[in-house]
């Protein structure tokens, strides 16, 4: 068969097929929409103020001269967002921007020459971007002699972050994630190390605009006007320049990235599991957090299984499963291991024709909001039907009864083939 | 222009799980697919809210879902390598795959590949979209969505065509 044809068999699939939460689904969507519909009247609020307020300081005249501020021995620090740099030649910080909350934080440096007057680079972090904003950064990004991620945003459509407005150079965007990088979700106790399920993302923007003289001249384009290709080279130039201070500084030794739940097994099926935090491209701005099982005995060499934890899953079913085929063991065997709510003091394993097997969790207390389980290794032809997760009454707390991808229910649960010993 | 919201709620349970079918396929993600879904559906409802019903609003919510979802194409590449899962047994297995795990093995080498090359896939074939429906949904060239769906099929077929589909020789797992 042809793989055009295999792919839309394989897709066929998804045809007519139901999606698992339907029914709470739309209550999501009413409760997104009317968000969506306060966030829409307050932008627009705002939008009204903004406009009126310009509207007073252009007639106040020009504020930021007042405003300006002379930085230190050339170098001017935003420790708040993490960053310092130092003072191109030829250019003053005209102001600071401390914006609203946290967002948009940063310095506004101006040239001081005359023939420049009216050009700007702000160099701003933006902590409210969305993930795949920074993920989108390695779409054709480069990186600094520090290995951060930086991608050029030429005007008009330079992404994210606050308009450029009239004369646009372009803008830089450059990955510039907090230290320790995703710790908000999970409650970590003192003393223990980080385990988070979501980055705090933050990117820096230096963003340029020309001298209004210079406007015309589509300062994007090849052949632009020498006024725009000045306010360019400054933009590179602390594209370079600008430092990690403070939180943006990566700790000595490398953020702690594993947390180990516990160990167990025997022999060839000796296990360890854990937490682990899957190390990305982004410097550690990019790290999922994955439950890894590791069998450090497997021949010929150590196996490693990890999947990213999806919260979500896990608040829903209580429970999330994965199962690995000892291939190295004689005669193989299925060993079934996963997370589960911390409530969750043991998890019952329902298989097809045999009786059930019971195993408690482990790993509480450790800085994770999960605890762990891991099964005995079952025998090869096992088939998984169902995982209970019991509290400490014995009551039951979730059902896990889907394994693997969604529409492929049923064709292939948890289970592996014998193999000679 | 006041949405019918009878009309808008059938509308909604009919196109849900297409939509967040269309986002797993694109995403790999339940969660990023049902975020999706929730999106386009919430934008449609703004605009036939705001403008009037759509001609098509199934497309439409189709066609919002595409262009949110072109701004999350880039996946990190330690995502794509979690995506291109294995097991050593089945890897070892010398018994020609039954047919649900051929749909597995394809499944698995789909998530893997680029995401540009797997959008490309999905429009194409899970859609039935045109090359040229697919380039301009996609805001690039039509050579491009050529060069990338024929790089795909390539590579689907390499996979394929392998005993192995493990990218990591067996000795690290990653989903």
């Amino acid at each position: 068969m042809r793989v055009e044809d295999e792919l839309r068999r394989l897709f066929e699939g998804t045809q007519g097929a139901s999606w698992p939460g339907e029914q709470q689904a739309f209550d999501r969507f009413l409760r997104r929409r009317t968000r969506r519909g306060r966030v829409v009247a307050t932008a627009a609020g705002l939008a009204l103020v903004a406009v009126l307020g310009a509207a007073v300081l252009v007639a106040r005249g020009q504020p930021e001269e007042r405003e300006a501020v002379a930085p230190a021995g050339g170098v001017v620090r935003v420790p708040e967002q993490g960053f310092e740099l130092p003072v191109p030649a030829g250019w003053r910080v005209q102001r600071r921007l401390t914006g609203p909350g946290s967002q948009v934080v940063g310095v506004v440096l101006v040239p001081r020459s005359e023939e420049l007057r009216g050009a700007a680079v702000t160099v701003v972090a933006d902590d409210d971007q969305p993930p795949h904003y920074i993920l989108n950064l390695q779409t054709g990004a480069r990186r600094r002699a520090d290995g951060r991620l930086y991608q050029e945003r030429p005007a008009p459509n330079p992404g994210p972050g606050p308009p450029l407005g009239k004369g646009a150079v372009g803008r830089y965007a450059i990955a510039w994630p907090a230290w320790p990088p995703s710790c908000r979700p999970l409650p970590v106790p003192a003393g223990q190390p980080p385990a988070c399920a979501r980055a705090a993302w933050r990117v820096l923007l230096v963003s340029g605009a020309a001298a209004p003289g210079d406007a015309a001249s589509r300062c994007w384009r090849p052949g632009r006007s020498p006024g725009c290709e000045q306010v360019h080279q400054v933009m590179h130039r602390i594209l370079a320049s600008v430092r990690p201070v403070g939180d943006a500084l990566p700790p000595p030794g490398g953020p702690p990235t594993r947390v180990l739940l516990g160990k167990g097994g025997s022999g060839a099926a000796a296990w360890e599991a854990g937490i682990e935090q899957n190390i990305g491209p982004i410097q550690g701005n990019n790290k999922s957090v994955g439950f890894l099982v590791h069998f450090p005995r497997a021949t010929p060499t150590p196996v490693w299984h990890w999947e990213q934890v999806e919260p979500w899953v896990i608040r829903h079913h209580g429970v999330h499963t994965q199962g690995d085929c000892l291939s190295w063991r004689p005669g193989s065997g299925l060993l079934l291991s996963g997370l589960a709510r911390e409530e969750v003091a043991s998890v019952r394993f329902e298989l097809a024709g045999r009786a059930p097997v019971r195993v408690a969790t482990f790993g509480r207390g450790q800085p994770v909001p999960w605890v762990a389980f891991v099964s005995p290794p079952l025998p090869a032809g096992a088939k998984l039907e169902r995982v209970v997760a019991l509290d400490a009454a014995g009551k039951t707390v979730g059902v896990q009864e889907h394994f693997g991808e969604p529409w492929m229910v049923g064709w292939s649960p948890p289970s592996c083939r014998s193999r000679a010993g | 222009m006041a949405v019918d919201e009878a009309e808008f709620s059938e509308f909604f349970a009919s196109q849900y799980g297409p939509l967040c079918w269309l986002g797993l396929l694109l995403t790999g993600s339940r969660t990023e697919a049902e975020e999706l879904a929730q999106e386009a559906l919430v934008r449609t409802w703004w605009r036939w809210q705001l403008v009037g019903r759509p001609a098509d609003p199934a497309g439409y919510a189709r066609r919002v879902l595409v262009n949110r979802r072109r701004s999350l194409l880039r996946r990190t590449a330690a995502q794509a390598r979690w995506l291109a899962r294995s097991r050593p047994a089945e890897q070892e297995e010398v018994a020609p795959p039954a047919d649900h795990e051929r749909a597995m093995v394809l499944w698995q080498a789909v998530r893997a590949l680029p995401p540009r090359q797997r959008a490309v896939l999905v429009l194409r074939f899970h859609q039935d979209l045109t090359e040229a429906e697919v380039a301009r949904l996609l805001g690039l060239p039509l050579g491009t969505v050529k060069s990338l769906g024929h790089r795909a099929l390539a590579r689907l077929r390499a996979r394929l065509g392998s005993p192995s589909l493990d990218p990591a020789g067996g000795t690290k797992e990653e989903r």
